[in-house]
This record gives structure tokens, C-alpha cells and sequence, in this order.
């Protein structure tokens, strides 16, 4: 079968994203680590919400307006998560 | 070359969606500061495993999906039995959810449990109410990309049907990441 | 033919309404948002002794009010059966759940008004009718739901037409609408936090959700009866 370029670069983000969830999963095994733990964890959470809007969803090639308000929001609702992370008592 | 995946009205909903998820997870990190000790240990009882395993099948689904999508917009040819295996991945989901469910009600934890077990069946079931939803889509674009206009009139719709599965996908991949890792 | 002109008298009947009803909850029964749900039931009677009159006043106005879902559901079944082929099933369902909608919607104002009536009474038979009233506010959302899928489904599978008062955006933005009111019936299991009954996800989100679909809607369904009269009159 031959495969489209476009379809193998799928398949290797498909790949990366596993990888990186295997990494957040690998964190988790300490119970009580470190405060960055949970702010690694997040960000890439968030990493990979972004790939799969700019590849996924191919919001990557959309119009600059609906690529800038996602991307927009990755970096919002990071902040926002991580900040309440690290600043519990508000 | 600028498109638009899909319609524009899909990417309403959309945003719909991840507006009300963000206050999902803000809520989550904020009963989370103020009980700190009983979401860790409440944490601790979740099934790691389960967790993880519906995140690849999500992940992988989304790799299926994406993939029948674009290859009907490449090259015309539909790709039904992509979009099953996409349709088995998420019947995955809902029956690893209904076992770690089971264990949990088995086990006595439920809804009123605490704060912690309040927000994680809410929001977890929420989600899954959007994969049965999705699984719906998803069974509307195995015939749908079967359809004489599935390169036509038609491929704006199953594009938007993607995307919706997308972002069931990307919904769990936070909700995974605070539930069950953030530690 | 269409009479484009009681189409727009129905529509302006039911948004004045809802606008009449939402200020008598909220400034009239004093229920924007409802009351804590771990009050107890003599903090309850207090309120209703307080309010008496406040709260009677507004159970007046809600019963006149409650109903707007009545001619708003009229005209949606009507713009929805130009669109659909054959017998205009969903328009149909939709009126069937439009209207019932209102039951649900006249009730806790009846239930509040009785609270005030006579607020002497022993508190624990206030706070029941109180729980009454406030769990069918929040819970019965089942009937929205008919409502608002059977719109969706018209507005996406229909075919384009510019007079349609359901363009595709809104039957995406009702999908989510319908999705999101979903959450209303939790509020029978928790008495604090987002899923009370006065909670972020039971209370607030459903009350915005439908104020600003209920307002799309008013924008769309004008608008596509103007455009209907404007071509009648042509």
C-alpha cells in the first residue's frame, strides 16, 4: 500500500504523541515528587492538545484568526492551570 | 494555502466546548488547592492503568480518523474500515470505563464520595457522554465517506465530524493529565 | 401562506416575557442564583417570612410570564415545517417539548408563592415545598432537550435555503446548548459545590446557555421572517 507522505507524518505525530504521554505517565510513578512534576505534566498535556488541533484537526493550513484564538487558548489555559498549581492559596 | 477545516459552524460548537471544559478544569485545580490533601490521597485510589490505556485508545483512534480524512480529500478513496477501527477504539473506552467504574462502585466510592470523586465522575462522565456522541459521528462517517459526494458536497461534513472526535480526544488528554498525573 | 406578521407579534410576545420572567427570578423571588441548599429549614421560613410580599409579587408575575416558551415553540414549529418534507415530524417534537418546557417553568414560582403565602407555617413543610420548588427549576431539563435537537436536526440536515431561520451555526450552537443542559439533573446528589443547585454547572451555565441561545434564537427567527415578508410582499 503505498502510503501518502502526509499519512506516514500522521502516524509519526501519532507516535510522538504516545511517547510524550508515556513520559507524563512515567512522572506519575513518585507519589510525592517534586511541585514541578505536576507543572511538567501540564505542559505537556497542553502539548499534545496542540498537536492534535494544528494536525489533527489541520487547523495548522486554517485561517490565521480561528489558529490564532486555539492557540490562543493553549497558552491561556496553560497559564491559567499552572499558575493554580503553583499558587494554591489564590 | 489557507482553508477552513470543516464548517464554520462546527468550530461553534467547538468552542463551546473547550469554553465549558476550561471551567472544568479550572474548577478542578481550584477544589484541588483548598483540599490538597484529600484529592492526592483520593488520587492514589484512581486506576492508573485504565487511565492510561483509554488515552492511547483515544490517541490512536484520532491517528485512524485523521487519517481516513485526509485520504478522502487527497484522493478520493473512502476509507470506512478506518473509521470503524476508530468506532472499536472507543467501544475500548467505554467498556475500560464501565469495569474501573465498576471497581470503584464495587469498592463503595462513588459520586458523593468527596470533592475529588464529585468532580471525577461529573467531568469523566460529561467526556463520556461526548464519546457516545462521538461514536454516533463516527458511525455517520463510515456511510457518509461511502456516499457519491463524500469528495463534494459532503467531505465539509465528515471533515466536521473529525474534528468533533478530535476534540473528545483532546478533552481526555487533559482530563487524564489532571485527574490522574498531576501530582 | 405564511402570516409573516403573527410570526412576529409571537416572537416579540415570547422575548418580552422571558425578559419580564428573568427579572421577576431574580429581583422579585430573589432566586438568581437559588439559596445554598445546606440552609436550614428555619433559615429557610426566615427568608420567605422576610420576602413575603417580594416573592407572592413575583410568583404574580411569573405565572402571567412563565409561558413564553408557548408562542416562541408556535412560531419555531412553524419555520421549522417550511424546511422539512412530508409530515414536519420535528417540528412537531419540538413543539411538544417546547411547550411542556413551560410546565417546568411555572411550577417553582407557583411553589415559591405558596412558601410566602404563609410563612408561619412550620418550617420543616416550607423548606419541602422550597426543595420542590428548586429541584424541578434545575432537573427537569429533558424537555429542553427534545426542543433543542429537534431544531438541530433541522438546521443540519435541511436543505440550504436563505429564508432559513436555522442556519447551520445555530444548529451547531444548539447541539452544544443541548449538550451542556445536560448536566442539570445532577443537582439531586450534591448539596454544595458545581453540581448544587445553585452550582457553576447546575445553576449558572444552564441560565447563561439559554439566555444566549434564547437570544440567537430571537436574532435568527426574526430575521428569517423578515426576509419571508419582505419576499411575500415582492
Amino acid at each position: 500500500m503505498n502510503m501518502a507522505a502526509s499519512e506516514k507524518r500522521l502516524i509519526l505525530l501519532w507516535a510522538v504523541l504516545v511517547a510524550i504521554t508515556a513520559l507524563s505517565w512515567g512522572s506519575a510513578h513518585n507519589f510525592a515528587g517534586p511541585r514541578w512534576q505536576g507543572v511538567v505534566v501540564i505542559l505537556l498535556a497542553l502539548v499534545k492538545v496542540r498537536f492534535v488541533i494544528l494536525d489533527f484537526m489541520e487547523v495548522r493550513h486554517a485561517p490565521k484568526a480561528l489558529r490564532l484564538a486555539l492557540e490562543g487558548w493553549v497558552v491561556v489555559i496553560s497559564a491559567a492551570l499552572v499558575g493554580m498549581l503553583l499558587f494554591p492559596q489564590g | 494555502m489557507k482553508r477552513l477545516p470543516g464548517e464554520e459552524g462546527i468550530w461553534v460548537l467547538i468552542a463551546g466546548d473547550l469554553l465549558v471544559f476550561s471551567l472544568f478544569f479550572l474548577t478542578f485545580m481550584y477544589y484541588r488547592a483548598g483540599e490538597m490533601a484529600v484529592f492526592l490521597a483520593s488520587q492514589r485510589t484512581l486506576s492508573l492503568g485504565f487511565g492510561l490505556a483509554n488515552t492511547l485508545l483515544l490517541l490512536t483512534s484520532s491517528l485512524f480518523v485523521a487519517i481516513a480524512t485526509q485520504r478522502l480529500r487527497v484522493t478520493g478513496k473512502p476509507a470506512p474500515k478506518l473509521y470503524m477501527a476508530a468506532i472499536a477504539c472507543g467501544l475500548g473506552f467505554v467498556g475500560d470505563k464501565a469495569v474501573e467504574w465498576g471497581d470503584k462502585f464495587h469498592a463503595g466510592i462513588g459520586f458523593t464520595t468527596n470533592d475529588f470523586y464529585m468532580l471525577y465522575f461529573a467531568f469523566t462522565g460529561i467526556h463520556l457522554f461526548h464519546v457516545l456522541l462521538g461514536m454516533g459521528v463516527l458511525s455517520f462517517l463510515t456511510i457518509a465517506c461511502q456516499r457519491p459526494n463524500a469528495t463534494t458536497r459532503g467531505l465539509v461534513l465528515i471533515e466536521s465530524g473529525a474534528i468533533f472526535w478530535h476534540l473528545v480526544d483532546l478533552l481526555w488528554i487533559v482530563l487524564f493529565a489532571l485527574f490522574y498525573l498531576v501530582r | 401562506m405564511l402570516s409573516t406578521r403573527s410570526q412576529t407579534i409571537l416572537v416579540w410576545w415570547g422575548l418580552i416575557f422571558i425578559i419580564v420572567y428573568g427579572l421577576s427570578l431574580g429581583f422579585l423571588e430573589k432566586m438568581v442564583p437559588l439559596p445554598s441548599a445546606h440552609l436550614t429549614a428555619d433559615q429557610v421560613a426566615a427568608f420567605y417570612t422576610a420576602n413575603s410580599f417580594s416573592v407572592r409579587l413575583g410568583a404574580l408575575i411569573c405565572s402571567y410570564s412563565s409561558a413564553f416558551m408557548v408562542p416562541l415553540a408556535t412560531v419555531i414549529a412553524v419555520q421549522m415545517a417550511r424546511l422539512e418534507k412530508g409530515v414536519p415530524i420535528w417540528a412537531i417534537l419540538q413543539f411538544a417539548g417546547g411547550i411542556m418546557m413551560s410546565l417546568f417553568l411555572v411550577l417553582p414560582p407557583i411553589f415559591w408563592g405558596v412558601c410566602a403565602y404563609t410563612p408561619t407555617r412550620p418550617p420543616e413543610v416550607t423548606l419541602i415545598m422550597h426543595e420542590l420548588a428548586n429541584l424541578t427549576l434545575t432537573t427537569t431539563d429533558q424537555y429542553y432537550i427534545f426542543q433543542m435537537v429537534a431544531i438541530a436536526v433541522v438546521s443540519l440536515t435541511a436543505k440550504p435555503d436563505p429564508l432559513t431561520a436555522f442556519p447551520r451555526w445555530m444548529g451547531y450552537f444548539t447541539v452544544w446548548a443541548a449538550i451542556m443542559f445536560e448536566a442539570g439533573a445532577i443537582a439531586f446528589l450534591p448539596k454544595s459545590g458545581p453540581f448544587a443547585w445553585n452550582g457553576l454547572f447546575v445553576f449558572w451555565s444552564p441560565f447563561c446557555i439559554f439566555g444566549a441561545w434564547f437570544i440567537a434564537l430571537g436574532f435568527t427567527l426574526l430575521g428569517a421572517i423578515n426576509r419571508q415578508s419582505a419576499l411575500e410582499r415582492a
